[in-house]
C-alpha cells in the first residue's frame, strides 16, 4: 500500500514540475517536506539511487538497439544476396525441370527487387522471428539454432568468465609490479598468447592432455570435463589480450596527475592503486571486455569445429561445407544480435563506474524538488 | 633526533642533488641547492620552466618518480629530521599532515570519478583519526572557507571551473593544518582575475594557520605580493638568494638583472621588448664553470673556468657571480 | 656582440631541430630489444617467403605416396604431410600466401577507412551522422563472423578473402582518422581560424597526416598479423584460401584426421603462424612504445 501511495505522489510530482507557477511548486515542496516523504520514484527506494539515473540512459540505449539490429539484418541480407547458386534449384533437388524451379522462385519471391525483397527478410526476421528455412536438412533455421543455443552460450559464459576473472587481476599485478620479473614474464606469456592461433591450441591442449596423457576426453559433450579443454582453448586468447589491455590502461592511468596527488596526501600504495587507479582504469578495461567478448563469439565458432560440440559455431561451420547458406547468415545475424546485447550491457556498466555519464543524467533532476538524505 | 632550539630552522634543505636517467642520458635537475625557511615565512622559488624548481618541490615530499629520478646528496630537515632517511611508512605520516603540495595544473590533479568532498575528506580521515562523519563536516567546512558552497560537497570535478578546481586543491592541502606548503605554480594555469582571488586564499589561511610556505612561480609580480624570501633558480643552481627587497631593490645576479629588465614597463616608451638572449642550457649538458656564462653580457673568459660558489654581498643577500660589484 | 650571440643562438635552435622526429622514433625503437628482433624476423620473413620458389628443398606440391606421413628428419625438416609433402616447402610457400593476404589485406582496409575518415572528418555534420552509423552497425558484428559470411557468399580465393577480411578492419581506422581530423580541427580553429578560412582540403590533409600517421602505423602492424590469424582461421573451416595453395590453416584442417598419430603435422604450421604473428606484435608494441614516448616505462 505504501508503495502504491508513493507512485502516485510520484506521478503528482511530475505533473507538478510543469506547472507555470512557481509559487505553487514551492508551496507544494515545503507540504512533502513537513511530510518526510520522498519524491524521488520508487525504484530508487527499492534499489537505492545510482538506478534513477540509470533508466533514462538504459531506454535511451535499448532504442538505440532497434536500428542496430536492423543494421545487421540489413547487411547480412546483402551479403546473402551475393551467394552463389539458384536456391530455388538447391531446395528442388537435382532432378527438377527448369519450370519447376521458374515457379518455386516466383513462390519464393526470388525475382522481385532487392528493396522488396529485403522488407520481407526484416519482416520475417523480427516480426516472426523465422531465419529462413535450411536448404539442406528442410528444417526451421531458427529451431535448429535455439536448439544448439545451450551449448555455445555455456562456453561463452565461461570464457568471458575466464577472461575478466583471471586476465584483469594479471594486468593490474603487471602493471603494479612494473618491468619485475613477473610483469615480463606475464606479458610474454600474453604476447604468445594473443599470437597463437585458438584453434591451433585446441589442437595442441588435445594431443597433450587427452591423446598423451588421456585425462580429458577429446571431443564432444557431456559432463563438466567436456568442457575444459573448449573453454580454455577458446578464453586463451582473450585473457592475454585483456592481461595486456589492462597493463596498459592501469600504466596510463598510475601515470595521472592525480595518482600524484592521492601520493602527497600520505596514502597508501594499496588505497592509491584501489581507490584512485583502479576505478580510473575500469572504463578503458570495460570497453576491452566488451571487444574481447566478440572475439569470444567468433572463436567458438572455430572451438566447437575442433571439439565437435553440437553448438551454433559447428552448426554454422557444417553448413558452410554444405552450401547451406540460410544456416549460415541466419547464424551469423544470430550471434551479431548476442553481440549486441553484451555491449548494451557494457554500455550499462559504464554508466555505473563512469560518474560522469551519472552526472549527465542526474542534472536533469528539477532543482526544486528537494531530495531527503536518505542514502547521504 | 636532535634538539629543537631557537637556532634550528623549521625547515632547511642542505645540498640537495638530483638527477634523471632518461632513455641513456643523464639529466641534471638539481645541482647542490641549500635554502632554510622559517614558521610562518614563504620562500619563492623563481625561474624558467625547467630549472629544477619542481623537482626541488617534489624531492621535499619525496613524490619523484623513483626509477628515473635518483636523489644524489643532500638532507633535507623537518624541524632538524632528515626526511631522506625517513622509511616509508613514516614519510607517509608526514606527507598531507606536516608537508602537503599544491600542483600547477588543476585541470588533471583531481581524481575524476570521485566526489570532491570525500577527496578532501580522505586526507583528513588518515591524518587525524577521526571517523568518516567528522572529516566530512571538517572538509565542508574547508569548502566554506575557501569559497565553495558546502552543498557541492558531492559533487565531481568536471563539474567546476578551473579556479574552482584549485580551490579545491587548497582546501586538500590545507585541512590537516601542514606546517609547510609546497605551492607549485598555482596560478599559472589559471587567468588573471581568478589568480588575484586563489593567491588571497592561499595567503589569509597561510597568516590563520602561520604555515611556512614556497611559492614556485615564474611570475614575478607574484613573487612581490605573497613571499618574504627569494631564491632565483638557474639550471639547477640558486643564483640569487635574499629577502624579498634586498632581491627587488638590488639585483645583483645578470640573471636576475635580465628577468627584472624583461618585464614591461607600461610608461617606458619602448617598441621592442628586451628578453635574455639565448636558451637555457641543456640539462644533460650544463656548460662548465658557470652555467648563465654562454647568455651573460657579462662574461669572461675567467667564468668558464670553474664552478663558481656563493657570495654574501650584504644581510641575507648572496649571489654566485665572481662580476659582482665590477663595472660592465 | 649581440650578432654574434643571436648566430649562435640561430645554430644552436637549428641543431636542436634536425633531431627529427623519424630519427628520434628510430633510436628509441633501436632501444627496445624485443621490437628489434620482432623487426629482424619480420624482414626475414617477408624475404624468405619472396624467395621461397628458390630456396624451398622440394616442390610444394610434388606427390611422393612413397613417404607419406613421415616424421621429422634430415631429409624433410618438418616431415611430410599425407601426400608426401614436403611440409617444410609447403609451409615457406605458404608464407607467401598468408603474408601477402594479411599485408594487401589490412592496406586495403587502411586505405578504405583513411578515405572515409576523411571524408566524414571534412564534411562533418550529417555525413559525419550518417556514416558514423553505419559503422556502428558495421562493428556490431564481430570481424570474424562478418568474414566468415562474406568468405562463404563470394566462395574461395585469394580475392575473394582478401575482400572478406578487408571489410571488417574499417571501421577501426575510420575512427581513428576521424578523431584525428576532429582533434586537429579544434585545435586549429583556436590557434589560426584564418588558416581554415583560406585553405582547402588540402591544407587540413597536410595537417593531419602527419598527426595521425602514428597510431596508423601501429594499427597497420598489428592489424596485419590479426589478419593473418583470421585468414588462419577462415582456411580451417573451409573457406577462404583452400588446397592445392598450401595455406597454414588448411594444413592444418587437413592435418586433424592424421593428428593422433602425427602429430608433427600439427606442430609446425601452428609454430609457422604463431611466429609470424609474433615477430609483428612485437614490433607493432615496440613502434607503439617508440611513436608515443608518453606511454614508455
Amino acid at each position: 500500500m505504501r508503495h502504491y501511495v508513493l507512485t502516485s505522489k510520484c506521478s503528482v510530482a511530475s505533473v507538478i514540475s510543469w506547472l507555470p507557477c512557481r509559487q505553487s511548486k514551492y508551496k507544494l515542496a515545503a507540504f512533502a517536506d513537513n511530510l518526510n516523504i520522498s519524491w524521488l520514484p520508487l525504484q530508487t527506494i527499492l534499489l537505492g539511487k545510482g538506478v534513477i539515473y540509470m533508466w533514462k540512459y538504459v531506454i535511451k540505449r535499448l532504442l538505440w538497439m532497434i536500428p542496430v539490429l536492423l543494421g545487421i539484418a540489413v547487411v547480412i541480407f546483402t551479403i546473402m544476396y551475393f551467394c552463389p547458386g539458384d536456391p530455388a534449384a538447391v531446395i528442388l533437388g537435382n532432378g527438377a525441370t527448369p519450370a519447376a524451379i521458374a515457379a518455386k522462385r516466383t513462390e519464393m519471391g526470388l525475382d522481385q527487387p532487392y528493396i522488396v525483397r529485403l522488407l520481407a527478410y526484416l519482416n520475417q526476421v523480427f516480426l516472426h522471428f523465422d531465419l529462413g528455412e535450411s536448404y539442406f536438412y528442410k528444417q526451421s533455421v531458427m529451431s535448429g539454432i535455439l536448439y544448439r543455443m545451450p551449448y555455445t552460450i555455456i562456453i561463452a559464459v565461461i570464457c568471458m568468465i575466464l577472461q575478466i576473472v583471471i586476465g584483469t587481476p594479471l594486468g593490474i599485478t603487471a602493471a603494479v609490479h612494473q618491468n619485475g620479473f613477473g610483469d615480463r614474464f606475464c606479458m610474454l606469456v600474453a604476447l604468445l598468447g594473443v599470437s597463437m592461433p585458438g584453434f591451433w591450441v585446441a589442437m595442441m591442449l588435445i594431443l597433450l592432455f587427452a591423446v598423451n596423457l588421456g585425462w580429458l576426453p577429446p571431443y564432444g559433450i557431456g559432463g563438466l570435463q567436456y568442457y575444459i579443454l573448449p573453454c580454455v582453448a577458446n578464453a586463451f586468447a582473450g585473457i592475454a589480450s585483456q592481461a595486456r589491455q589492462t597493463r596498459s590502461s592501469m600504466l596510463e592511468v598510475i601515470r595521472s596527475d592525480y595518482i600524484v596527488t592521492a601520493r602527497a596526501k600520505g596514502l597508501s600504495e594499496h588505497d592509491i592503486l584501489y581507490k584512485h587507479a583502479l576505478p580510473n582504469a575500469l572504463i578503458p578495461i570495460i570497453t576491452v571486455i566488451g571487444n574481447g567478448m566478440g572475439m569470444m563469439l567468433g572463436g567458438t565458432v572455430v572451438i566447437e569445429s575442433v571439439f565437435s560440440i553440437p553448438g551454433i559455431g559447428s552448426f554454422t561451420t557444417e553448413a558452410i561445407n554444405n552450401r547451406d547458406y540460410p544456416i549460415v547468415m541466419g547464424g551469423v545475424l544470430f550471434l551479431g544480435a548476442i553481440f549486441s546485447l553484451i555491449m548494451l550491457l557494457v554500455d550499462i556498466v559504464y554508466a555505473y563506474v563512469d560518474p560522469r555519464i551519472k552526472a549527465q543524467y542526474a542534472g536533469q533532476q528539477k532543482p526544486w524538488i528537494r531530495r531527503k538524505k536518505a542514502n547521504a | 633526533m636532535s634538539e629543537v632550539n631557537k637556532k634550528t630552522p623549521f625547515v632547511e634543505v642542505k645540498n640537495l642533488v638530483v638527477h634523471y636517467t632518461s632513455e641513456g642520458r643523464e639529466i641534471h635537475a638539481v645541482n647542490d641547492v641549500s635554502f632554510k625557511i622559517e614558521k610562518g615565512e614563504t620562500l619563492g622559488l623563481v625561474g624558467e620552466t625547467g630549472a629544477g624548481k619542481t623537482t626541488i618541490a617534489r624531492s621535499i615530499l619525496r613524490i619523484l618518480p623513483e626509477p628515473p629520478a635518483h636523489v644524489d646528496n643532500g638532507e633535507i630537515l623537518l624541524e632538524g629530521k632528515n626526511l631522506l632517511e625517513l622509511s616509508n611508512d613514516e614519510m607517509r605520516k608526514i606527507r598531507g599532515k606536516r608537508i602537503s603540495v599544491i600542483f600547477q595544473d588543476p585541470m588533471t590533479a583531481l581524481n575524476p570519478v570521485m566526489r570532491i568532498g570525500d577527496q578532501i575528506t580522505e586526507g583528513i580521515v588518515l591524518h587525524e583519526k577521526v571517523s568518516q562523519r567528522k572529516g566530512e563536516e571538517k572538509a565542508k567546512r574547508m569548502l566554506e572557507m575557501v569559497g565553495i558552497p558546502a552543498s557541492r560537497y558531492g559533487e565531481y570535478p568536471h563539474q567546476f571551473s578551473g579556479g574552482m578546481k584549485q580551490r579545491v586543491v587548497i582546501a586538500m592541502a590545507l585541512a590537516c593544518n601542514p606546517d609547510l606548503l609546497l605551492a607549485d605554480e598555482p596560478t599559472t594555469a589559471l587567468d588573471v582575475t581568478i589568480q588575484a582571488q586563489v593567491l588571497d586564499i592561499i595567503k589569509n589561511l597561510q597568516k590563520e594557520l602561520q604555515t611556512a610556505m614556497v611559492m614556485i612561480t615564474h611570475d614575478l609580480g607574484i613573487v612581490a605580493g605573497v613571499c618574504d624570501n627569494v631564491a632565483v633558480v638557474y639550471a639547477g643552481e640558486i643564483v640569487e638568494y635574499g629577502s624579498k627587497e634586498e632581491m627587488f631593490d638590488h639585483p645583483s645576479h645578470p640573471y636576475t638583472i635580465g628577468l627584472f629588465g624583461s618585464l614591461p614597463d607600461i610608461n617606458a616608451d619602448v617598441t621592442r621588448l628586451s628578453p635574455i638572449c639565448g636558451m637555457p642550457p641543456d640539462p644533460s649538458n650544463l656548460p662548465f664553470g658557470c652555467s648563465f656564462s654562454p647568455r651573460c653580457p657579462r662574461a669572461t673568459a675567467e667564468c668558464t673556468k670553474e664552478h663558481v660558489k656563493l657570495t654574501n654581498i650584504g644581510g641575507t643577500h648572496t649571489c654566485r657571480c665572481i662580476h659582482y660589484g665590477k663595472e660592465v | 656582440m649581440p650578432n654574434k650571440k643571436e648566430n649562435t643562438d640561430n645554430k644552436e635552435v637549428q641543431r636542436r631541430k634536425k633531431e627529427s622526429q623519424f630519427s628520434l622514433v628510430m633510436k628509441r625503437l633501436s632501444r627496445n630489444k624485443a621490437a628489434m628482433a620482432g623487426l629482424i624476423v619480420t624482414l626475414t620473413l617477408f624475404l624468405v617467403a619472396f624467395l621461397s620458389p628458390w630456396i624451398m628443398p622440394y616442390e610444394y606440391s610434388k606427390l611422393n605416396m612413397a613417404d607419406k606421413l613421415q616424421s621429422v628428419s634430415w631429409r624433410h625438416i618438418c616431415g611430410t604431410d599425407e601426400m608426401g609433402r614436403d611440409i617444410f616447402s609447403r609451409l615457406l610457400y605458404g608464407a607467401r600466401a598468408s603474408l601477402l593476404l594479411g599485408f594487401l589485406a589490412t592496406i586495403a582496409s587502411t586505405i578504405l577507412g583513411m578515405i572515409i575518415g576523411s571524408i566524414v572528418g571534412y564534411f562533418g555534420g550529417l555525413v559525419d551522422t550518417v556514416v558514423m552509423r553505419l559503422v556502428d552497425i558495421l562493428q556490431a558484428i564481430p570481424g570474424i563472423l562478418l568474414a566468415i559470411a562474406i568468405s562463404a557468399a563470394l566462395g574461395t580465393g585469394f580475392i575473394n578473402t582478401i575482400i572478406a577480411l578487408s571489410i571488417g578492419g574499417i571501421p577501426m581506422t575510420v575512427r581513428l582518422l576521424r578523431g584525428s581530423i576532429l582533434r586537429v580541427r579544434k585545435m586549429e580553429y583556436l590557434e589560426a581560424a584564418q588558416l581554415i578560412n583560406c585553405s582547402a582540403p588540402r591544407t587540413i590533409m597536410k595537417h593531419i597526416l602527419p598527426n595521425s600517421i602514428s597510431p596508423i602505423i601501429v594499427s597497420v602492424t598489428m592489424g596485419i598479423g590479426n589478419t593473418i590469424l583470421m585468414a588462419a582461421s577462415l582456411s580451417y573451416i573451409g573457406l577462404g584460401i583452400q588446397p592445392p595453395t598450401p595455406e597454414w590453416g588448411a594444413m592444418l584442417s587437413a592435418s586433424r584426421t592424421y593428428m593422433r598419430d602425427y602429430p608433427h603435422m600439427v606442430l609446425f604450421p601452428g609454430i609457422a603462424i604463431a611466429l609470424v604473428v609474433l615477430s609483428l606484435n612485437m614490433l607493432g608494441d615496440g613502434l607503439r612504445d617508440a611513436l608515443d614516448p608518453k606511454l614508455k616505462k
